[in-house]
Formats: structure tokens, sequence, C-alpha cells
């Protein structure tokens, strides 16, 4: 039986210090579906091209939807962020180095939460 | 005087449309290589437009739906004022380098691993519309931006929901603001670029600078 580990990272961290508004009792919600099923959850999407490790998934505690940017370790190495070099797109690699350090275990699966932003779908009209 | 724009058909735009934009006119750059310049930036970017204009020109003809840009008759023939936003857009997104210097439009290395994931992942579905983008950068992506202008200002054709063909030189010599090519409707397309919604939400995230990691 696989453990799910879950890690907030500094960029989530932030963007939850200013919704303060949301329910806990609803992220709590949100983020154990996500863990409990972090591919198929209803808006889940996996990213393409140089955001390929990531995922994104929506979440709407009434009103406004939030995205939430997510990176799953399902303990294949090749596919790990570490061999993709996602701390490019970390604002402080020295600083989340040690957050993000693991060694890639099919046993014990991580969901690393990088950002958690307002959706708001990019328009030019 | 300042001419008031005014038409009667216009479109909404969904972010399915966006996407197609994106990741067309990143392809259309990508495939023009060292191309896109001029003898200022203004000069290299209305080169850009032009190309893309031919390219959903044709498609439009082939009612294929790709590019979705208003493209309206202006000083300097047919331009896109929702293209050159975009394109400042995916410049400050670091997906297309301008370079002032050399007056240079080129796709950026983030831009580039985007199409080229996209090319590989779509090629099959979207093959006509990279031909259509290809034999347009064959055809002219070398000319001059002025050489390219002539070209257009030759071109006979009826604006969309328009009625009769006009030249489109002389158009501009009459000063005449017509709305040349615009979103093709999706109950009038017999085909369109396929765009899955992973791909949505990755342009969504790549273009929004709320997500700029």
């Amino acid at each position: 039986m696989s453990e799910w580990v879950k890690y907030y990272l500094p960029t989530f961290e932030e963007d939850l210090e200013k919704c303060q508004h949301i329910p806990q009792e609803k992220l709590n919600k949100f983020i154990s579906d996500l863990i409990k099923n972090p591919k198929v959850l209803k808006n889940a999407h996996d990213l393409q091209g140089p955001l390929k490790p990531l995922w994104t998934a929506h979440f709407n505690p009434g009103g406004t939807t939030y995205c939430v940017l997510y990176f799953i370790c399902d303990g294949v190495a090749e596919q790990c962020f570490l061999r993709r070099g996602i701390e490019k797109f970390l604002p402080d690699s020295e600083n989340i180095r040690s957050l993000i350090a693991h060694t890639c275990s099919k046993d014990k699966k991580k969901i690393y939460f990088f950002r958690f932003g307002t959706h708001k779908i990019y328009n030019i009209l | 005087m300042i001419k008031t724009m005014r038409f009667t058909k216009t479109h909404k735009r969904a972010n399915e449309d966006t996407a197609q934009d994106v990741l067309l006119l990143l392809y259309l750059i990508d495939r023009a290589g060292n191309n896109i310049f001029g003898n200022n930036t203004l000069d290299a970017k209305i080169k850009l437009m032009k190309l893309a204009f031919l390219a959903e020109k044709e498609m439009i003809e082939k009612k294929y739906k790709g590019f979705n840009f208003f493209f309206n008759i202006y000083k300097r023939g047919p331009s896109s004022k929702e293209l050159l936003q975009l394109l400042d857009d995916l410049c400050s997104q670091n997906l297309v380098e301008l370079d002032k210097s050399n007056a240079t439009i080129n796709i950026s290395p983030r831009g580039r691993a985007t199409i080229k994931d996209f090319v590989e992942s779509t090629s099959d579905k979207n093959k006509e519309a990279f031909q259509i983008v290809d034999s347009i950068v064959d055809k002219f992506g070398k000319l001059s931006t002025e050489e390219i202008i002539k070209l257009v200002y030759a071109l006979e054709m009826t604006p969309m929901y328009g009625s009769g063909k006009i030249n489109i030189g002389q158009a501009v010599k009459k000063d005449e603001r017509k709305r040349l090519l615009m979103k093709l409707d999706k109950k009038e397309a017999k085909k369109d670029v396929f765009v899955s919604s992973n791909w949505i939400e990755t342009i969504n995230i790549l273009m929004n600078p709320a997500f700029h990691v």
C-alpha cells in the first residue's frame, strides 16, 4: 500500500496567506480528494510542453475558482521533477532545495503543491 | 480627424481560440527561423502580421478554423491589434524574443519547447494547419516587409461577411477601414485546429502573469 505525503512549497504557503477567507475545511477536503486521486480529480490537467511534469486542479470553495499547481512523484525516477529541472520554475531554488530533496520511491508517493492562485483564463480581448 | 471603427460583425474569444492563436503563432515564428526582421521593430511586427494574415486568409478560405485574429485594413494594410497584443504578451512571458537592436522576432527556448511538444503530440490531427503555415513561410518568409506589403496590396478578396471583392491596395489608398478577417464560426468550419483541454490549461498557465514561476 502506497503512502501519500504532501508538501506545501513556499509559493503555496504565501498564496494561502493571501487567501485566508477560504474555509479551512473545504481546502482540507479538496486536498484529501486530490491526494486520493491526483490524476483523475475533476478538472485535473497534466500540463504540456515546458510545464510537463506539473499538474493543475481547480478548487472552488464557493464563488472564486483557484488553481492549484502540483507535482506528483510516483516513484519513477526518470519522470521525476528532479530529472526534469523543475527547480527552474521556482522562485528561490536554494531555499526550497531541502524541501524537494527526496528519493523516488514507489512505496512513498509524494505530492508537492507549488502555487495556489486565482484561476483566471488568459484572454486578449 | 480620427476615423471611428465600427463593425457590425464581432466575435467573442473563447479559451480554445486563444490557445489556437498562441500555438499557431509560435509555430509560425519558429518555422520562419531568423527571417522575421525589419528596418525597425515595427517593421518586423508588420512582417509577422502579414504572414499571419496570409495564413489565416488561406485557412478561412478552406473553412479551417485555426488563427482567430481580427484583421482590419489600416494605414499599412491588413493589421491586427489582437495579434500585436498577443505578441507583447508572448514576449513578456518569455516565449518569444524581440531583439530591439537587430529588429528581429525569434522564438525563445521556452517557446520552442512548447511548440515542439505540441507539434509532436498533434501532428496527425493538425497536419493541414501546419502545412498551410509552412507553405506561407516558404513562399513569403524570405521577402522583405515592403515586398510582402506590395504582394498583399495586389490581392483582391471578399471581406468575411462582406459582399463583393475589394482590392486591398485600393482600400488602403481610399482609407476604407474594412474588416477583412475574424474568427471563423465553429458552425461554418469544416475542421479546426485540435487543442486538448490539457493544452488549453497549459497555455493559460504559460501566458498568465500570475503564474509566472
